[in-house]
């Protein structure tokens, strides 16, 4: 197996949540090819010693020093490394003089309870397509983020932002997407609609009664248009008492009601067409030439 | 002319869920057609088969049989043409559409396909099946999407058999101006034809709506010159 399939797998496992997997890959990587850049940036994500992510930083400054990323995330986790000596030397002195008292480690508490803000701020930024500067607030938040995870996200965030701006691609605002994918479900509502009224809704009034099931079809399809466009909106604050761009599980019950709001008014007209075809004479066979 | 593959990546998604989905139910239903139905097919043709003169006296199976008949074919041939041209065309709209909003898609295009063909041929009892106007859809998508994409297509009007890979662009009017003579001549009561010509014009038309089933990083790509 190749570097680049390596990568490619251990990126998937790391998506995945797969921690363990994607460190033992990236480590294979490393082994066969010490210096790739790719797989040491990964690894200052997965493992879990502050030395080994120091070590692993590192790596990534001498094969390219001019990763800005990596060392303001190095200066960090040196400050950390720095925060937890003193706080050991000061136990230590406690200890000597034979203190009962212990400190809780809050040191670093108010400065992680931050992130999810700072996260929800650099998204809201990016969904006001204001693009250079989610892609401040998202180094900011790489470098002051202590959790592997988020620190993930966040890079993979920069490197699709970077690939944006590399790209020059446009910015669509999320309300003309959420509009333009509500239409897709009520359009293919619509012909099913004429079809089933013989495509004259003048001599089959029951195509009114279809056209009156398609607001219901309209808001699944909306429903499910806002679980997929990632934006902050009214939906996630009224429905689930949420800020931002609504979190994995307000997404999937938004979704869940969508579908079921789509599929009721299609499954009404395929049960009308069923009892269409019981009833049904089978005209005979004509001679075909 | 037959395209045998499109060799460029995926570009959002590892796997075409939708496409293979559809080759998977297209496949198993010709099966159940030929050993199960056999030989009882024109009672089972005008039940789930599209018929003009059915469709416009609003009799059978209406908005059901429009969906059926996509999923049936008349013919090892056909079923097989037809999968192929699916893979080939379908894998990568549906990587920039997504799983369902592709079949929301392919559904729209067969079921324009139906209706140009009711209404070019409004008298004709004769029911229309097969995947291949929500295919010619898919067609028009592609063409829309990857106006630049190449096909691996294997060329047999040379003396030896040569696969290059084609500008999509050619594969495409290739199949869409072999339908033009044919559906002249049909409109004009010339002839008839066993292939439903007026259907494939039909799906092909349906890719003008290609855009509103992007996802919302493929349409701002779309519009911004850059490779969908």
């Amino acid at each position: 197996m190749t570097s680049g399939e390596l990568l490619r797998l251990g990126a998937e496992a790391a998506r995945a949540g797969r921690r363990l997997d994607a460190r033992a890959i990236f480590m294979r990587v490393v082994d066969a090819e010490p210096h790739n850049e790719v797989a040491w940036m990964w690894l200052t994500g997965l493992v879990d010693d502050l030395e080994d992510k120091i070590i692993a930083c590192e790596n990534v400054l001498t094969i390219n020093p001019a990763n800005e990323r990596v060392k303001v995330y190095l200066e960090t986790l040196l400050q950390q490394k720095a925060a937890i000596a003193s706080q050991l030397a000061s136990e230590n002195k406690v200890k000597v003089q034979q203190s009962a008292t212990s400190v809780p480690p809050q040191a670093t508490e108010p400065r992680s309870a931050k992130v999810p803000d700072l996260l929800s701020q650099a998204e809201q930024l990016e969904y006001g397509g204001k693009i250079e500067e989610a892609l401040k607030a998202y180094e900011q938040l790489a470098a002051k983020t202590k959790d592997s995870q988020t620190f993930d996200h966040v890079y993979r965030q920069i490197v699709r932002l970077e690939g944006l701006q590399r790209e020059k691609i446009r910015f669509v605002p999320p309300a003309s997407s959420i509009l333009r994918m509500t239409l897709t479900w009520p359009l293919l509502y619509a012909s099913f609609a004429l079809i089933q009224i013989g495509l004259n809704p003048i001599a089959h009034l029951s195509f009114f009664l279809w056209l009156g099931l398609l607001p219901i079809v309209v808001l699944g399809s909306f429903l499910l248009a806002v679980s997929e466009v990632r934006t902050r909106h009214v939906i996630w604050k009224k429905l689930f008492l949420e800020e931002g761009s609504g979190s994995g599980f307000a997404r999937i019950v938004l979704a869940l009601a969508g579908w079921v709001f789509v599929l009721v008014p299609f499954a009404l007209m395929l049960m009308n067409s069923l009892a269409r075809l019981q009833n049904f004479q089978i005209p005979p066979e004509p001679f075909i030439r | 002319m037959l395209p045998l593959n499109d060799t460029e990546p995926n570009r959002y998604s590892y796997f075409p869920f939708m496409t293979v989905l559809l080759i998977v139910t297209n496949s198993f239903i010709f099966l159940v057609e030929v050993l199960i139905v056999r030989t009882d097919f024109w009672p089972f043709l005008m039940r789930y088969g599209v018929t003009p003169t059915l469709i416009l006296d609003a009799q059978g199976g209406g908005a059901l049989s429009n969906i059926t008949a996509m999923f049936l074919h008349g013919g090892l041939d056909h079923l097989l043409g037809n999968m192929l041209a699916l893979w080939v065309f379908g894998r990568r709209v549906e990587d920039a559409c997504g799983p369902w909003r592709f079949l929301t898609f392919y559904l729209l295009a067969g079921t324009l396909a139906h209706v140009f063909f009711t209404i070019v041929q409004h008298d004709s009892i004769i029911p229309g099946i097969g995947a291949s106007g929500a295919i010619f859809g898919l067609m028009g998508a592609y063409l829309v999407l990857y106006p630049g994409g190449r096909i691996r297509t294997l060329v047999l009007f040379t003396p030896l058999p040569l696969w290059p890979r084609v500008r999509a662009l050619w594969i495409v009017l290739y199949f869409f101006g072999i339908q033009i003579i044919p559906a002249i001549r049909i409109l004009r009561g010339e002839a008839d034809y066993s292939i439903n010509h007026w259907a494939h014009l039909g799906g092909f038309f349906a890719a003008i709506f290609i855009l509103l089933f992007l996802r919302p990083e493929a349409f701002a790509r779309y519009f911004s010159d850059t490779p969908v």
